[in-house]
């Protein structure tokens, strides 16, 4: 056992550690973390569903009544299959009207109506009171199990409920505006749900596996007791198939109807996207929770515990058992499990109870004096108020109750609101008068049914007289309602109350008429998805009269700011509005009041008739103004997520602009949407002239077609030709947007330059397989093309008869051009061996023209120089000169009827730069690409193709680039740049 | 809406009241099957399902 001071301690730190861990969300969230609006702290705020009830009294209901405790969460799990359909609607609806609770919702789906909403909250206050005593009675009744001294619990739950009030208060009442998430509050209801999972599992293994041996092993011995018949379901079983039905439809309403489900479930929704997730989620959570409920309740009959104290085996097993710091734990999961309802529950019940009785009631009352102050004073009050009216149910009348028993007279008081609201949602028809009989009809049936036998059980109604007549009434008997008998309680009390709800519904709404507010509710509501299609109200008359009310409310700055923000944003003239539009505004108008005051009270506001004396106007105007202002924090809150999120759009911008890839992004007509800087730099075309026009009059390549006739995702090379330009190279990649938005986004590298690399690589490649090809032929042909010619050559020489001078002669001219092409083969491969020398370029040029200058093919060709002096650096002047001699030799073949030549030499960069041009023929550019490649020639037999390949290698072979130039019929260039230090790098890589 | 139909007949009486004193195992493995499924559902429905 615990001294009562050592669980207060335990109590204490768990709700500051809840404080700091509420707090810490709350700065998280507003600093824009995902830590709190996320698809998984929503599913387990939605946990809150799973409350001491849960907790203790499901063990409780397996014990003595079997399996019928799984219809609380099988029923909410058939009910999450249909949340995409009915949960996203009833969201939708409740940020589009800024509806905060339930009893809003069905009011304001009826009209706004005042007395309904009015209605729901009293309905529910009197539904989820017990609800609310039962947490409180548990924690109560396991602080004294765990201190062994039941005296001491009345005053630990008091204090308990005190503590839980103020925690209520401290995250959900500090602003005037209940359409605010409160994410502290809900990543705090998360953590709970964390907790008391945990605690379960682990009583769970520490039963089914520490006492027993596994699952098999108790429902095997349990089979044998003659607690068996809890294992079954029907006739022989504690629980009728009907039974079972009507609680599995009692839990579908609850999870829906619940204030403190619709709290987390609509208010606290962050985003439609985490319904789609939580609706597999949540009923995840409730089969974990579940999965050791009845190794626990079986396990503890087998083990003696009595079976009317099975609400607390979970607790008692581990006592028992002697490990109390299991039990310790498990108080605390417990103790999450209430707590999270209580804070939840009081804070939904009590915005509702202010919509709905303490605004109207301020209204009428004109008591505006104080009026921000008042509110949220009387919201805190209310809050503690109904945590304490728990308290007194669970001191005089809980005892006489399971939990079980209390938490699902509350499913039957909820499963009231089912018929105004789910058919509110989906049926036109359906009116106030319709909804408000239904529900009156319900309630009465509830009390009649459930609550009257309830309270002559605690005594609380005496025995005899008009009891004893009503019970023994085959008409009026609460427990047989009309001579029904044969029913469990829940079915009866289901039947009686959903029947004539339903029928009193549907009839009334049948044969009475709806108001114009009505009909544009119901058009609100049934068409949410729809454009707003009004036009049966005929007021307010004009603009001015709607700036005119809100005027008096939020000042007229505030107004004038309302009123031309919205005609502004519809692009609407304040002469010209249509009615349409003005009701829409007017719409807008109570939003704004709605947030703080309840869309009842806003829609009173702009009612007819609600004149106030000038005095009130002024005092209730000032209130009001202070709640704009609370608001206006609010918005500042907003404004720096904007901020934030404006950082992060500049950062994602500034990620795509920086980089080298070209980044478009298309429409489904593949116009263009955005356009990065790395595009105008690739395509030449600035984003202001790209956007909005067709990508593939943009981006036309010599091949393949981008865009026609079908789009091609994936990724193509593309040449491209763009004009003056030498031609590029690009790999364009073409995919659709994924997600919500339709288009393409097109990304684009230019990779000329890593093709002209890899073409290098490849011609040097080549040249050097040939280089060795080359010494071989060389050396094999040279030697007895050597003999042959010597052996020809003496034959010359000796007297021939003509014809064998001839043939000799003609043999001799082709063995010289044989041993030309030897030669050059030979020359082709002893390129490397060199010695490189300190050299100076000019001299070289000088002596390569001196060479030349004699020769008479170059009599019809001007040589012309401009020769820069350039530092001395070593190159083999023997391979240099050849180079620029096979230049030569071309520019003169290539001009057969003269011209000049234009030799140039400077040096920057640390490169020498050498070019030369003629005015020769040139060539065409799929000649240009072959230039350099061994064998190659456009001289025909004159020509042995191997000039411009040793050009190549010399120049490669100096660490340098030749380049070539040419156009057809005007002439080629060729640029060699050498490098002046690569002595240098050659001893660094050496 | 299929889904919750599936649900509603496997939850119900009268499959349930075949299974005598197997029936919780059958209850569980039927909830998690559920579960999955509605799992596979949301899933598969993740692109640009917009319809209600």
């Amino acid at each position: 056992m615990f001294s009562p001071v050592f669980l207060f301690s335990i109590i204490f730190a768990y709700l500051v550690l809840l404080f700091l861990i509420a707090h810490f969300a709350e700065r998280m969230d507003k600093k824009g973390s995902r830590l709190v609006s996320n698809p998984y702290v929503y599913s387990l705020s939605l946990a809150v569903y799973c409350t001491s009830w849960t907790f203790y009294g499901s063990v409780g209901k397996a014990a003595n009544a079997g399996l019928s405790f799984l219809t609380i969460y099988l029923g909410p799990t058939l009910m999450a299959a249909l949340w995409w359909l009915v949960l996203r609607k009833i969201v939708y609806i409740c940020k589009e009207n800024r509806i905060t609770t339930i009893s809003d919702f069905i009011a304001s789906r009826y009209g706004n109506s005042l007395f309904l909403s009015a209605l729901i909250t009293f309905v529910a206050v009197i539904g989820i009171t017990p609800y609310l005593g039962l947490q409180l009675k548990a924690i109560m009744h396991t602080f004294s199990i765990l201190t062994g001294q039941p005296g001491g619990s009345r005053f630990a739950g008091w204090t308990i409920a005190l503590l839980l009030g103020i925690f209520a208060v401290f995250f959900g009442a500090r602003r005037v505006d209940v359409s605010e998430r409160h994410s502290g509050l809900v990543f705090a209801v998360a953590f709970e749900s964390a907790i008391k999972l945990i605690a379960f599992i682990s009583v769970g293994v520490f039963v089914t596996y520490g006492l027993f041996n596994g699952f098999d092993d108790i429902f095997d011995r349990f089979r044998l007791t003659e607690f068996a018949a809890n294992m079954t379901l029907g006739e022989e079983a504690n629980v009728s198939f009907l039974e079972w039905t009507s609680l599995t439809f009692l839990s579908m309403m609850a999870i829906m109807f619940l204030p403190r489900q619709f709290q987390v479930s609509v208010v606290e929704n962050s985003s439609e996207k985490h319904i789609k997730k939580a609706m597999w989620l949540f009923p995840l959570y409730l089969f974990l929770i579940n999965i050791f409920v009845l190794p626990i309740a079986y396990g503890g009959l087998l083990l003696g515990e009595p079976q009317n104290n099975a609400d607390y085996f979970v607790l008692s097993i581990p006592l028992k058992q002697g490990v109390p710091m299991l039990a310790l734990f498990i108080f605390i999961g417990g103790f999450s499990a209430a707590t999270a309802m209580i804070i939840v529950e009081s804070l939904a019940l009590s915005t509702m109870v202010m919509n709905s009785f303490v605004m109207p009631a301020v209204w009428r009352m004109k008591a505006m004096k104080s009026f921000y102050a008042m509110i949220l004073n009387t919201r805190r009050i209310v809050i503690i108020g109904l945590v304490f009216l728990g308290y007194t149910f669970a001191i005089y009348i809980g005892e006489f109750y399971s939990l079980v028993n209390i938490g699902l007279k509350s499913f039957e008081a909820v499963t009231i609101f089912a018929p105004s609201f789910l058919l509110g949602l989906y049926w036109k028809g359906g009116n106030k008068k319709g909804a408000i009989a239904g529900i009156l009809v319900g309630f009465s049936i509830w009390i009649y049914t459930l609550i009257i036998p309830a309270l002559l059980k605690a005594g609380i109604i005496a025995e005899g007289g008009v009891m004893d007549y009503i019970f023994s009434s085959t008409f009026l008997n609460p427990t047989a309602l009309f001579g029904l008998k044969g029913l469990d309680q829940w079915s009866h009390s289901l039947f009686w109350g959903l029947l004539l709800n339903l029928f009193f519904y549907v009839s009334v709404s049948v044969f009475t008429k709806k108001t114009d507010a009505e009909t544009r509710q119901t058009i609100i509501f049934v068409d949410s998805y729809s454009p707003l299609k009004l036009g049966l109200s005929n007021r307010p008359k004009s603009v001015d009269e709607i700036e005119m009310i809100l005027a008096e409310y939020i000042g007229a700055t505030g107004a004038a700011e309302t009123v031309n923000r919205f005609l502004r944003k519809n692009g609407i003239a304040r002469d010209s509005i249509d009615h349409e539009w003005l009701l829409r505004l007017k719409s807008e108008a109570e939003n704004l009041l709605s947030g703080a005051l309840g869309p009842s009270i806003s829609n009173l506001i702009f009612q007819d008739g609600a004149y106030l004396t000038g005095d009130e106007k002024v005092r209730l105007s000032d209130s009001v103004k202070r709640i704009s202002s609370s608001l206006m924090l609010s918005r500042q809150e907003l404004a720096e997520k904007n901020r934030q999120l404006a950082l992060l759009k500049e950062f994602s911008e500034n990620i795509i602009e920086s980089i080298p890839l070209g980044v478009a992004t298309l429409d489904e007509s593949l116009k263009v949407k955005y356009w990065n800087k790395a595009m105008k730099t690739i395509i030449g075309i600035d984003q202001s002239d790209a956007l909005d026009i067709e990508a593939d009059l943009l981006l036309r390549c010599l091949e393949p077609d981008l865009f026609t006739p079908a789009i091609r995702e994936g990724e193509v090379t593309c040449k491209r030709n763009p004009g003056s330009g030498p031609q590029m190279i690009l790999k364009v990649n073409l995919s659709s947007l994924t997600g919500d938005q339709a288009g393409y986004v097109l990304v684009i590298e230019d990779i000329t330059e890593k093709k002209k690399i890899e073409e290098d690589l490849f011609r040097t490649t080549k040249h050097a397989s040939i280089g060795r090809l080359a010494a071989g032929v060389s050396h094999e042909i040279g030697n007895p093309l050597a003999s042959i010619s010597s052996l020809v050559q003496e034959l010359l020489a000796e007297k021939q008869s003509s014809f064998g001078f001839n043939s000799l002669s003609t043999i001799n001219m082709h063995i010289d051009r044989i041993a030309r092409i030897v030669r050059n083969l030979g020359d082709f491969a002893r390129l490397h061996p060199r010695q490189k020398v300190s050299t100076n370029l000019r001299n070289i040029i000088e002596g390569t023209i001196n060479l030349v200058k004699y020769d008479k093919n170059f009599r019809k060709i001007d040589i012309n120089t401009d020769i820069e002096e350039t530092p001395e650096f070593k190159i083999d002047p023997d391979q240099m000169q050849q180079v620029f001699l096979n230049l030569m030799l071309n520019a003169r073949d290539a001009m057969p009827e003269g011209g000049s030549i234009s030799i140039s030499i400077s040096h920057n960069n640390g490169y020498v730069k050498t070019i030369f041009s003629d005015t020769g023929t040139g060539v065409d550019y799929e000649t240009r690409d072959k230039l350099f490649d061994p064998f190659f020639t456009t001289k025909g037999t004159k020509g042995t193709g191997l000039g411009l390949s040793i050009c190549y290698s010399i120049i490669k072979d100096h660490g340098g680039t030749i380049e070539i130039d040419s156009v057809k019929d005007r002439g080629t260039k060729f640029i060699i740049k050498l490098p002046l230090k690569r002595e240098l790098k050659e001893e660094l890589e050496g | 809406m299929l889904l919750f139909a599936v649900g509603a007949i496997f939850f119900g009486w009268p499959i349930i009241s075949i299974f005598d004193y197997n029936l919780s195992k059958y209850l569980f493995l039927a909830w998690f099957i559920f579960i999955v499924l509605i799992f596979i559902a949301t899933s598969y429905n993740k692109k640009g399902n917009n319809g209600g």
